[in-house]
């Protein structure tokens, strides 16, 4: 553990030279060709997730830069989805960058430094880097919420983006810096060594630490009542950088979240959390599913869905939690999250491919009643759109059926685990929010299929690499849901990296 | 007083002697000092310069908000470069010189970016 083991960082490192590379390139190209730039990003992100399909699998947890730093299969695992959603993400940005007309080098950039922030926090095995790998990512988010500056709500998005973040990661060191009161330690298994030989007076300060980490966290993932700034920063960021942030920043949040219960808390803190996540996964289901019902605009409706599925990935880790109690291990929780997190993301990336898309050629209000009739002005967004919004609100034989299946099925083993009845009534509770949501995600495909679209109405025109990434999300939405054994299997074999 | 709070010392008697100090100062300033006649605006702190009171809601220049960023930035190369002096004989010398080159580099290309970009060119150029 005690080696710098540079190599290892491989990644990491390719990313940060991506990025001065992208920033450079931004002095020496042309204003009109500084777009392309997007491809670059997309095709060095591409080959960063080959590299590592490629790298041998790890066994054992690795570590570079003296223990800050853990590489094993949880981590590559989400550095692969990671990557793979920048993938998506550069694809969709070119076209608005290229409309943008200002300031190409710096998105690139900065999208390409959010990425390198995220690919740290797969590794972090240190409370201090967790919180330095954190803030790239949240910063970086700052700027891309506020890129429009223009424009008030881009603005507004950014402020709002700011002031919350700032909140959440004074929250994140005050809990560290308890945590670290109460041990003494910043390495996570140094301190999960200190916890296990933890002296009695010390355990409140333990908890508090943990708690309000918990709650810094929880902004991150859009938890509520955590989950203020997420509809007008979704609805105010550009498209591109909403759907990054729509699964980077929930991503980057589980992740964490994963990673203190595992490798640090155990089973120390399991009676005091369980109550407190699954309050939370109640209250975050409900409201993410219910405000999201009278949105008139898709991409609030969206940052609501995002917070109604923070309370489904709760679920996972409420289950977590209530199985560490008495020494079992995490059972299901990890893997089904792990299952999740990588439905969500392709799912989510579908949606917001098309809203980009849509939105190139029908302007930027992002009304759903702009939506009515798209079903004759493109077939093929319709379906597409109509597949990834079903798939999100878990219809069988989709993605997202089995993801809430494998999620709610592991608090139900959780409950049975831990001899805790109230979980059932939570696992009742998700059951009951996923006919809640499709109230919301039919409605936009009823617009879709069953309205006229207006008279003026012309075509919807996809570049075809947004036609290429829009067929292979879809593919992997419906492989994912129709062959669960594999991602199954491949979630199990991540979750048994992880301790 | 237990054993451990006799560290503490050093911090109790500087505080006292700051504040003695200040109050020392100030009182015999106005015992012995003259006191100032006239015109108001010599009770003011600044006889000359500035007003201290104005309306807080001015516009600056952003520039200045550049420089002040730009300032902050590269403050922290020499934030950095303290402990990399401190560390420098503990670690293998060549990682950590490499490290810094390859630090310095990072700031080498910031460098760059911002003096093509034209932030440090105050006024626009006819």
């Amino acid at each position: 553990m005690n080696a710098m083991n540079l190599p290892l960082m491989l990644p990491e490192i390719a990313l940060v030279v991506l990025g001065i590379v992208v920033l450079l390139a931004d002095l020496v190209l042309p204003k009109e060709k500084r777009h392309l730039l997007g491809w670059w990003v997309a095709a060095a992100f591409s080959a960063i997730v080959v590299y590592l399909f490629v790298r041998p699998a790890a066994g054992e947890p690795e570590y570079a830069a003296f223990g800050l730093y853990r590489l094993d299969g949880f981590a590559i695992f989400m550095k692969k989805v990671f990557g793979l959603a920048g993938v998506l993400v550069a694809v969709m940005s070119v076209d608005w960058v290229k409309r943008h007309g200002r300031a190409a080098g710096e998105f690139f950039t900065i999208v390409v430094f959010a990425m390198t922030g995220m690919f740290l926090v797969a590794s972090v095995n240190d409370l201090m880097s967790m919180f330095v790998s954190l803030e790239l990512v949240t910063l970086s988010f700052f700027i891309l919420a506020a890129f429009r500056v223009a424009d008030r709500i881009s603005g507004e998005a950014g402020i709002k983006y700011i002031i919350v973040g700032a909140l959440a990661a004074a929250f994140m060191l005050f809990g560290t810096a308890f945590i670290y009161g109460a041990t003494g330690q910043i390495r996570f298994d140094a301190v999960r060594g200190a916890i296990e030989r933890l002296a009695e007076p010390a355990y409140p300060t333990l908890l508090f630490g943990a708690v309000t980490l918990l709650v810094g966290l929880g902004f991150k993932v859009a938890s509520v009542p955590f989950h203020v700034w997420v509809p007008d920063v979704y609805q105010g960021a550009p498209t591109p950088v909403t759907a990054f942030l729509s699964v980077g920043s929930k991503a980057a949040g589980f992740v964490l979240i994963v990673r203190m219960l595992t490798l640090v808390f155990g089973e120390a803190l399991s009676n005091e959390l369980t109550p407190l996540l699954a309050l939370t996964a109640a209250l975050t289901l409900f409201y993410g599913n219910l405000a999201a019902i009278p949105q008139t605009n898709i991409k609030r409706l969206m940052g609501y869905s995002s917070i109604g599925h923070a309370g489904y990935l709760l679920l996972g880790v409420v289950a977590i939690v209530a199985m560490q109690r008495g020494g079992h291990s995490y059972g299901s929780g990890v893997s089904a999250i792990i299952f999740y997190l990588f439905a969500y993301v392709f799912t989510n990336m579908a949606v917001f491919l098309g809203i980009v898309a849509f939105s190139a050629t029908a302007g930027r209000k992002h009304a759903i009643d702009d939506y009515a009739g798209l079903g004759k002005r493109s077939p093929f967004l319709a379906l597409t759109l109509t597949v990834a919004l079903l798939s999100l609100a878990g219809v069988p034989p989709l993605a997202g059926f089995f993801g809430k299946f494998y999620l709610i099925s592991s608090v139900v083993e959780a409950s049975a685990v831990a001899g805790n009845g109230w979980l059932l009534v939570l696992a009742a509770i998700g059951a009951v929010n996923v006919v809640v949501s499709m109230y919301y995600y039919l409605c936009v495909v009823k617009r879709i299929y069953m309205r006229e679209p207006p008279e003026n109405a012309s075509p919807i025109l996809l570049g075809a690499p947004v036609r290429v990434a829009l067929m292979a999300c879809m593919a992997l939405v419906v492989i994912i849901g129709i062959f669960q054994g594999p991602f199954v299997k491949m979630a199990t074999a991540v979750l048994a990296t992880i301790r | 007083m237990g054993a451990e709070f006799n560290d503490y010392l050093p911090v109790v008697l500087t505080v006292l002697l700051a504040g003695g100090l200040a109050v020392l100062l100030l009182g015999l300033s106005a015992v012995v000092g003259k006191k100032a006649r006239g015109a108001p605006v010599r009770d003011t702190p600044y006889e000359c310069g500035m007003p201290i009171l104005s309306e807080a809601h001015t516009r600056f220049s952003v520039k200045f908000y550049l420089v002040a960023m730009l300032f902050i930035l590269f403050d922290i190369e020499v934030v950095f470069l303290y402990p990399f002096a401190v560390v420098f004989d503990d670690l293998p010398a060549s990682l950590i010189f490499v490290e810094m080159l390859v630090f310095l580099a990072i700031l080498f290309a910031g460098w760059i970016f911002i003096v093509k970009k034209g932030v440090l060119r105050w006024q626009k150029e006819e």
